[in-house]
């Protein structure tokens, strides 16, 4: 038994050894991963300082992509570095990429607005192939919304709406608009373009789960492989034991008393049903365009 | 007195064969039934343990210990077997012989240890492998019968429901039970040297093939003499038996919720035993300052002990199990 421990002990530590090199290497990877984008960023950064004009220009035009703060959350510095990223992703993905701040929301909810605002900008108009992704802060109704157009419906499903809507809460909380936009555009970099279908999805975490699973295989594997019990008892009490010489002598089931003792026993109450989940989704918007997306309250 | 067997029919040394039941003579391939040994072999007088042996065959002086009483010559290697130290009170009633060969066992031992996969370097090799031993192995088969006497408590426990009133019958009995039960050729391992547990976890044998004694059986093998006396042993045995003999005895006290045994008698009547020898094929390999052995039941082959196990080579085959699951993994995707 000891020498099981032992040698689980053994196999742990080489898990642990495998585990914290395969973390390395991930955060290795993060790292150069991030410091290319800060390189294309500060480029793109450059360029776009030279561009201030243009920019206003095409929110003027009501480009389908573009950075459209009309609640004035951002600083223009904050507004140049976002843009440069959104244009990134733009054209690295060809999609419409649309960030939308607002006070007032005429009365429409999140999703209304954000579904018309969309088609206002042409973002639902580029056919239905074309990818539309329009992130709303609406100031009025205190959400978040992300409405996806055309293809993007596709990219986008509720878990990854979710999983995008939970990062920009965290920063949405705080009052942090810059770090909430930045958390969108990270959203946008994960899942754009990049099917929803099980297979496709391989984000670091995905990597790691798979390296977990991957070591747990190989501990069990190797565990049966190698475990080998140094033998065991396979005697028992019939093993020397002689029935045809052995006999019963006296054999008595002698019956004394009885006891009983009463319990009152509690009816049992009914139970409740448990209560249902908001739905996500495909809907129609008034303006007749078909629009995903998913919103959250902060 | 050293024994050894040389063929009628050429003069070399002759040992037991497993596979014939006889003795066989490599030299030439003839063979030989074994036959009843002589009364000098039953009755010679043990040499003392301080008289220098020679071999019989080639005369070197032998460097065997004083318990042995079946080896191979160092220097010929012929196979020897000392019949002074098989009389008297230590001449076995019987033997079971052998019935796995050495091929059989070599099978065995491979598989036993995954063909080397996990084991340290060398412990492969062939000169490693050749160590494994044919041993006969003193033991002492003990009869034992047994009157066995419980007495106890028993209940029976109904619970019904009638309305809203649950209850709880509960029936007490006075339970007996007396019997008779006999155990037979119970074996107790007369070696000092092997560990008891060990050999415990080797049974069981059939002993249907047990054979008288003579001495020729042991011809090739090594044996050593027992260590222990039957009476020796008797207190291990009994204690065994009491177990066996009180868990059948509980065993029918049946149809009840709950026994408590509040008085058990256990009396031992015509207690014998025979000195036998039990075969096994057995090889000890010491590895980083500890020693593993491998053990087989030379009759059933139930094979006991751990062998080594590298760890170099174990993080290998972890790392490689683990990387080619993680290949089929991301390829194959789909558990997220």
């Amino acid at each position: 038994m000891k020498k099981v421990l032992n040698f689980l002990m053994v196999l742990l530590m080489v898990m642990g050894l495998g585990m914290a090199s395969g973390m390395t290497a991930f955060q290795a990877e993060a790292a150069e991963t991030a410091e290319t984008a800060g390189e294309t960023v500060s480029a793109a950064e450059t360029v776009l300082t030279a561009n201030q004009d243009g920019e206003a220009a095409a929110d003027a035009s009501m480009s389908a992509s573009g950075i459209y703060d009309e609640a004035n959350l951002l600083s223009e510095d904050e507004e140049a570095s976002l843009m440069a990223q959104l244009e990134k992703y733009s054209s690295k993905y060809s999609a419409d990429i649309a960030i939308v701040t607002t006070n007032d929301a005429g009365g429409m909810s999140s999703q209304a607005y954000a579904d018309a605002y969309a088609e206002k900008i042409g973002q639902s108009m580029s056919g239905d192939e074309y990818p539309g992704i329009l992130f709303l802060i609406d100031m009025d109704n205190r959400q978040i919304y992300m409405a996806t157009q055309g293809q993007a419906m596709n990219y986008y499903d509720d878990y990854r709406i979710n999983k995008v809507l939970d990062n920009c809460y965290n920063h949405i909380t705080d009052g942090d608009y810059k770090g909430t936009c930045e958390a969108f555009l990270k959203g946008v970099r994960d899942y754009m373009g990049r099917s929803t279908s099980k297979s496709a999805r391989m984000d670091a975490f995905g990597v790691l789960i798979r390296l977990l699973i991957a070591m747990a295989i190989g501990a069990v594997a190797t565990f049966a492989m190698v475990f080998r019990r140094g033998g065991h008892v396979t005697t028992n009490s019939r093993t020397y034991f002689d029935a045809s010489a052995s006999h019963l002598d006296a054999k008595e089931d002698r019956f004394m008393n009885r006891t009983v003792t009463r319990r009152h026993i509690e009816k049992p109450k009914g139970g409740g049903g448990s209560g249902g989940s908001g739905g996500g989704g495909v809907h129609v918007s008034s303006g007749g365009g078909t629009h995903g997306g998913g919103g959250r309250s902060f | 007195m050293i024994v050894n067997f040389s063929c009628p029919n050429c003069g070399a040394d002759m040992s037991y064969d497993i596979k014939l039941g006889k003795l066989h003579c490599d030299h030439c391939d003839h063979s030989e039934d074994i036959q009843p040994d002589g009364e000098s072999y039953k009755n010679a007088a043990e040499e003392p343990a301080d008289k220098p042996r020679y071999c019989v065959n080639c005369g070197g002086l032998l460097s065997t210990g004083a318990k042995t009483c079946a080896t191979h010559c160092e220097y010929c290697g012929a196979p020897l077997v000392m019949a002074d130290r098989l009389s008297g009170e230590w001449r076995p009633a019987y033997v079971l012989p052998f019935e796995l060969d050495r091929e059989k066992a070599e099978a065995a031992f491979r598989k036993w240890c995954h063909n080397g996969r996990f084991s340290p370097k060398g412990f492969m090799a062939a000169k490693n492998i050749q160590r494994l031993q044919p041993l006969y192995i003193p033991y002492w088969l003990y009869d034992v019968d047994t009157n066995v006497d419980v007495r106890g408590t028993a209940t029976r426990v109904h619970v019904y429901v009638r309305g809203e009133t649950e209850y709880t019958e509960t029936d007490f009995f006075d339970v007996r039970r007396k019997m008779r039960l006999e155990y037979t050729k119970v074996p107790h391992d007369a070696s000092e040297k092997m560990d008891d547990t060990l050999m415990a976890k080797l049974e069981p044998y059939r002993f249907d093939t047990l054979r008288t004694f003579q001495i020729p059986y042991l011809a090739g093998f090594e044996a050593d003499q027992g260590d222990y006396r039957s009476e020796d042993l008797l207190s291990e045995v009994k204690q065994q038996v009491a177990g066996y003999a009180a868990e059948y005895a509980r065993s029918t006290i049946s149809g009840y919720t709950s026994v408590h045994i509040d008085h058990q008698q256990m009396d031992y009547e015509n207690i014998s035993s025979d000195y036998v020898y039990l075969p096994i094929w057995f090889i000890s390999y010491r590895y980083r300052d500890k020693d593993y052995i491998f053990a087989m039941n030379g009759q059933t082959g139930k094979v006991i002990g751990e062998p080594p196990v590298s760890r170099g080579k174990v993080a290998g085959w972890f790392a490689g199990i683990s990387a080619a699951a993680f290949a089929v993994l991301m390829v194959i995707g789909g558990l997220l």
